[in-house]
């Protein structure tokens, strides 16, 4: 059943012209139809004109639904055409070519991408591959912090040579600091900026690669505190370079935690956690924060995501916090950063 | 471009679950995607912008949340009753809001970019955000253009009981966020198609 609106010759200006396709009633049982408010009986049907293979009449529609108003079919689960509910103009031949080219342009994109054809995804795949020996050699670099996300493509490829194809402008930020090897900073100039105290971890419901009990068992330490869950996949893009990290700085004063909050219930089974950590190869510290009160105490408010990462001092400030994948290079020379200064130890 | 394919990638992602489930039900409501899918878009990425500048903040628990689950309920039977643009449009944006309140991102390398920036350059992330999600949603996009496109198959998924299994899911959707159960419900959802 396919009903339609149309100004047709027959019907004065205020009058639409009901048109419906296959030139029958909708069904025995059908007492009437009703179209935009209109309800068309038996009767009025059977009066109305049939044209080439359709039946048609007018009727006076109110305004408000002259173009795309609902209609059903009384007493009949007769199908529905779609067609009906389209405003006039989209009914066009234009219309629907332009709406096959939105449908082609989506679909070549959503296979696009599915088959890798896109410089993120591929760097995703490369994280893995190469981060946990480059993001190490990377790091002998001059501490400096960028205001913007560099490539971490050219991270891993290119480990000595940060510069990237994307023009961003902290490629020439890093370039500055490599021209000149020897060049250290002034302390004050690139120390990571100081966001206040770390709060604490608690109602844990225990700890994981470690007999440690609470994170102040980590005090006196540069500390990497990571937001994640092992069903995440951006949470395991940073895996491989947490593992770079860990062993380029594990022996100084360098300390991962990851804080797992699970997003789905099969995530919070510590046995499925246990298996995961072996499976990706995470050897550092967890803590079980299956409530997620640990992971909306530390991003309060609904601003709380999977990954984030924070860099907490020797102090137990916060020096970095970094929502999602990426910004490696930033991560690293902030690590680097503070375990070759520490800051001066306050009473605190 | 990046942020649109990273929206694309984000399909299959656990954590984009939650804003699947329910723009599914929408779009299979159907007969009034042209209208629904730009509002089920618009409204998601909207309630996603304001979280994310920090300029809406309540925890996505709690009495609030559950009002707007059994407010969503009522929306969806209004829309089975009436049949017409305004309750489906009400239901959709409804659900759209509750969606994307719901859903904690796993946040990729683009979408960090627009989430670290977002506080302190709000009015520069509004765009990026929106093409994250239509591309996020491009498949309901594909949809409501094949409405137009070829009117031979809006008229199979126009069927009433395609409606009604879209009805069902939002109202569904609704439901189980009143009762707190939804989250739990699409972690099944992931465990039995990932184990």
């Amino acid at each position: 059943m396919r009903v339609i609106e149309t100004r047709l010759p027959g019907c004065d200006a205020e009058h639409y012209t009901l048109r419906a396709s296959p030139a029958k009633w909708p069904s025995r049982s059908s007492t009437s139809l009703v179209w935009a408010d209109y309800t068309v009986t038996r009767a009025e049907w059977l009066l109305s004109t049939p044209e080439a293979s359709s039946h048609q009449l007018c009727a006076r529609l109110p305004s408000a639904t002259s173009h795309y108003g609902s209609y059903k079919v009384d007493n009949t689960a007769a199908t529905a055409s779609g067609r009906s509910f389209l405003p006039h103009s989209v009914t066009s031949m234009g219309s629907r070519i332009a709406a096959t080219l939105i449908v082609l342009a989506a679909v070549a994109a959503l296979l696009w991408v599915a088959l890798g054809g896109n410089a993120t995804d591929s760097a995703t795949e490369s994280v893995t591959a190469a981060a946990p020996t480059s993001a190490p050699a990377a790091a002998s670099r001059t501490p400096q912090t960028s205001t913007d996300d560099t490539s971490a493509a050219s991270d891993r490829e290119e480990p000595e040579n940060v510069s990237t194809n994307d023009g961003s402008d902290s490629d020439t930020t890093v370039q500055k600091a490599e021209s000149d090897p020897t060049a250290v900073p002034e302390p004050a100039a690139n120390a990571p900026e100081n966001f206040g105290p770390r709060m604490d971890l608690v109602d844990l419901d225990g700890w994981l690669n470690t007999d440690a009990t609470s994170i102040d068992d980590f005090n006196g330490k540069v500390l990497l505190v990571e937001m994640w869950t092992f069903g995440c996949s951006n949470c395991k893009a940073r895996i491989p370079y947490n593992q770079g990290y860990y062993e380029k700085f594990g022996d100084q004063n360098f300390e991962i935690i990851g804080v797992h909050a699970p997003e789905f219930s099969y995530e919070a089974d510590v046995a499925n956690i246990e298996n995961a950590l072996v499976d990706l190869g995470v050897t550092w510290p967890v803590a079980l924060d299956t409530d997620k009160l640990n992971f909306r105490a530390w991003q309060p408010g609904s601003r709380s995501f999977w990954p984030r990462s924070y860099v907490i001092d020797q102090n137990g400030d916060i020096r970095y916090d970094h929502i999602g994948e990426g910004k490696y290079e930033e991560l690293r020379d902030t690590i680097r950063y503070l375990v070759e200064n520490p800051p001066p130890a306050t009473s605190s | 471009m990046r942020i649109f394919t990273e929206g694309i990638q984000s399909l299959k992602l656990a954590c984009s679950l939650v804003l699947l489930i329910p723009a599914l039900g929408v779009v299979l409501m159907g007969r009034r995607r042209l209208w629904l899918v730009p509002a089920w878009i618009a409204t998601v990425s909207l309630t996603a912008w304001f979280t994310f500048t920090g300029w809406f903040t309540p925890l996505a628990s709690g009495p609030g949340h559950v009002l707007v689950g059994i407010g969503l309920l009522g929306l969806t039977a209004l829309a089975w009753k009436q049949d017409r643009l305004s309750s489906d449009l009400a239901a959709t944006m409804t659900a759209a809001f509750l969606a994307a309140w719901t859903w904690i991102p796993c946040v990729g390398r683009e979408l960090g970019g627009i989430l670290n920036n977002a506080r302190a350059e709000p009015w520069a992330e509004l765009v990026p955000t929106v093409l994250y999600f239509l591309g996020l949603f491009l498949p309901l996009i594909i949809i409501a253009a094949l409405d137009i496109a070829w009117p031979r198959i809006g008229e199979l998924t126009n069927a009433p009981w395609v409606r009604a299994t879209g009805l069902a899911i939002v109202g569904l959707v609704g439901g189980l966020v009143a009762i707190t159960l939804f989250d739990d419900v699409a972690g099944e959802l992931v465990r039995r198609s990932s184990f």
